[in-house]
């Protein structure tokens, strides 16, 4: 398994953007840490199904309608929010 | 009426209360004035509800004087600023959430806030619940109060500290981990991880969804339950939360107490102990912990649990990659302070800018590190095969607990190290978690209490961890130890 990997593409991936000094300095940490992982490599996991969640069953609630969260009271965490709309800048160029 | 020594404990707070010798304005009043002399001493709080906990607490003696008697009835209690308390910030100690304000409660707040629990304030944590030492947090370290060279432990680090200063005696925290149980072995107190599924995770900020749990915290075993007896419970805005019926945390805590508990109880030591490092103070607790409970007729059983070693890699595959997941919702416009940007940068621009600006290293090394592991032909590699070795984790604690009903080991290698002695260093920092990271894996809940058989000089914490859904039998046995002057609480 390799341990080198690209830094900058997993930060796009990721949708972070890297600050100065961040490529090497996450790199080697990133690199130790994944150097680490190499004995998960050496178990034997056959027959083992993986194990996602512990919960015995996903229990949902039934489909019918409840008072939903107060429009204000999420909004007004936004930093930029217009007539009951998060508001954000152009998306769209025009060609 | 003085507050010291006297309201350490969850009991002697509801006693007086009930007794009328304190009201809940007067007990809120000191604490809220403790909580703000220790602020400056070990930064624990993100916050102190000054308004909300005196007018919850005169709503708790009006409740009190017409003579409602639930445990929790007009006691003050710290929250970990995780947790959403409506209408009040909650920051997860994070720039990106510096001024979010809760839409609505947690559901284990609303049912605290149903029994008369007084919140009195959001405490301090490692930015997301990801750290061991509170030094993650955006807003600077918590210092330890029993020695503030050092650290309290993480991530609940600001609610253990409460309480080891005396500021509350009840507290909540979080632990994905370990994050109860390692700040509580660091500050001398007690807390319990239940089982995956017990408490309601609905208005907790997740974190790793399949491992997070709200846990109790408090001076003594008491103090855990009756916490545990408000917040336990299926809801259905959790999906994940169980169904399986709740005991009577406190009741059964009480009935304990009129016969011998650790007689004939099977205590299972995982020789995986063996190959970790403990510092001198906790080795020789843990061996006089072994004399005090065989010679107060348990019977001591060594057990193996063969994938207890691999809990680390296996742990941070899996939660770094939940995090990743999880942390995506934080884009900087439907919360934070917004990047600063111009229309130049496009939509995910902005969103790696506000991401970038808003989170801190530990949170930025764990969502990249978690972005790797689930990428496309990395991820059978490390993340579904992490997710295999969980299962074999899983499959030895079903194994062990067919001929033991609990497993001993510390809560932690180590007493609480220096601050800043970590910082540079991950892989040691992570290390931290050795013990307490197999439980958090396998869903199992596990307590963390202090002994001081050897008068170590600073806290060294323990960690029972029992069958699924069987909390009451920690709390049972910690209580009967505590009971017997172990760690100091009587």
């Amino acid at each position: 398994m390799t341990s080198s990997f690209d830094i900058a593409k997993i930060a796009r991936l990721a949708r972070i953007e890297l600050r100065e000094g961040d490529e090497a300095r996450l790199t080697s940490r990133l690199e130790k840490i994944l150097a680490s992982f190499a004995a998960l490599q050496d178990v034997d996991v056959a027959g083992a199904d993986p194990l996602y969640s512990l919960s015995e069953e996903i229990v949902l609630r039934e489909d019918v309608p409840e008072p939903a969260l107060d429009r204000d009271k999420i909004l007004v965490n936004a930093p930029n929010s217009f007539d009951g709309c998060y508001r954000v800048g152009r998306v769209v160029r025009s060609e | 009426m003085s507050w010291p020594m006297d309201f350490l404990r969850f009991s002697q707070c509801s006693e007086a209360l009930k007794k009328k010798s304190v009201s809940s304005v007067e007990l809120t009043r000191q604490s809220l004035a403790r909580a703000r002399d220790s602020q400056g001493k070990y930064n624990a709080y993100m916050a102190i509800l000054e308004e909300r906990a005196l007018a919850s607490a005169a709503r708790a003696d009006v409740r009190l004087k017409a003579g409602e008697s639930f445990p929790l009835l007009g006691v003050p209690l710290a929250v970990k600023d995780l947790i959403l308390v409506e209408g009040e910030k909650c920051t997860a100690s994070s720039k990106i959430l510096e001024n979010f304000i809760a839409p609505y409660s947690a559901t284990a707040i609303s049912r605290l806030e149903a029994q008369g629990a007084v919140i009195v304030s959001k405490t301090a944590l490692d930015e997301f619940g990801m750290g061991s030492s509170n030094e993650n947090s955006a807003f600077g370290s918590v210092k330890n109060p029993v020695d503030a060279t050092r650290a309290p432990g993480g991530s609940s680090g600001g609610s253990a500290a409460a309480l080891a200063a005396g500021d509350v005696a009840l507290a909540l925290g979080t632990d994905t981990g370990g994050s109860v149980r390692q700040p509580a072995a660091f500050c001398g107190i007690t807390g319990l991880k239940p089982t995956y599924g017990r408490v309601s995770r609905y208005g907790l900020m997740a974190f790793a969804s399949s491992l997070d749990q709200i846990g109790p915290m408090a001076r003594d075993a008491e103090g855990c339950a009756a916490l545990m007896q408000a917040i336990a419970g299926f809801d259905i805005h959790d999906g994940t939360s169980s169904r399986a019926k709740t005991a009577d945390y406190l009741q059964d805590l009480v009935t304990s107490r009129s016969s011998k508990s650790l007689q004939g109880l099977r205590v299972g030591i995982p020789k995986e102990i063996e190959g970790i490092a403990l510092e001198s103070e906790v080795a020789a607790e843990l061996a006089a912990l072994r004399a005090h409970l065989e010679k107060n007729g348990a019977s001591l059983v060594s057990v193996s649990l063969p994938h207890f070693p691999l809990a680390l890699p296996t742990y941070y595959v899996i939660c770094t990659s939940e995090a990743s997941s999880n942390l995506s919702r934080y884009n900087g416009i439907h919360t934070g302070r917004g990047a600063s940007h111009g229309e130049e940068l496009g939509l995910e621009g902005l969103y790696a800018r506000a991401r970038g600006e808003g989170f801190g290293n530990e949170v930025r090394l764990r969502i990249l590190l978690g972005t790797y592991a689930l990428s496309a032909g990395y991820y059978d590699a490390y993340y579904r095969r992490a997710a295999q070795v969980r299962r074999l984790i899983h499959k030895d604690f079903s194994l062990a607990y067919r001929s033991v009903d609990v497993l001993l080991t510390p809560t932690a290698p180590e007493c609480a190290f220096a601050l800043g002695s970590r910082t540079d260093d991950p892989l040691k920092m992570y290390a931290s978690d050795l013990c307490t990271l197999p439980a958090s894996l396998a869903g199992v809940p596990a307590i963390s209490f202090p002994t001081n058989f050897t008068n170590p000089k600073l806290p060294v914490g323990m960690q029972l961890m029992a069958p699924w859904f069987a909390e009451s039998r920690l709390l049972q046995i910690v209580d009967t130890l505590q009971r017997h002057g172990v760690g100091g609480v009587v």
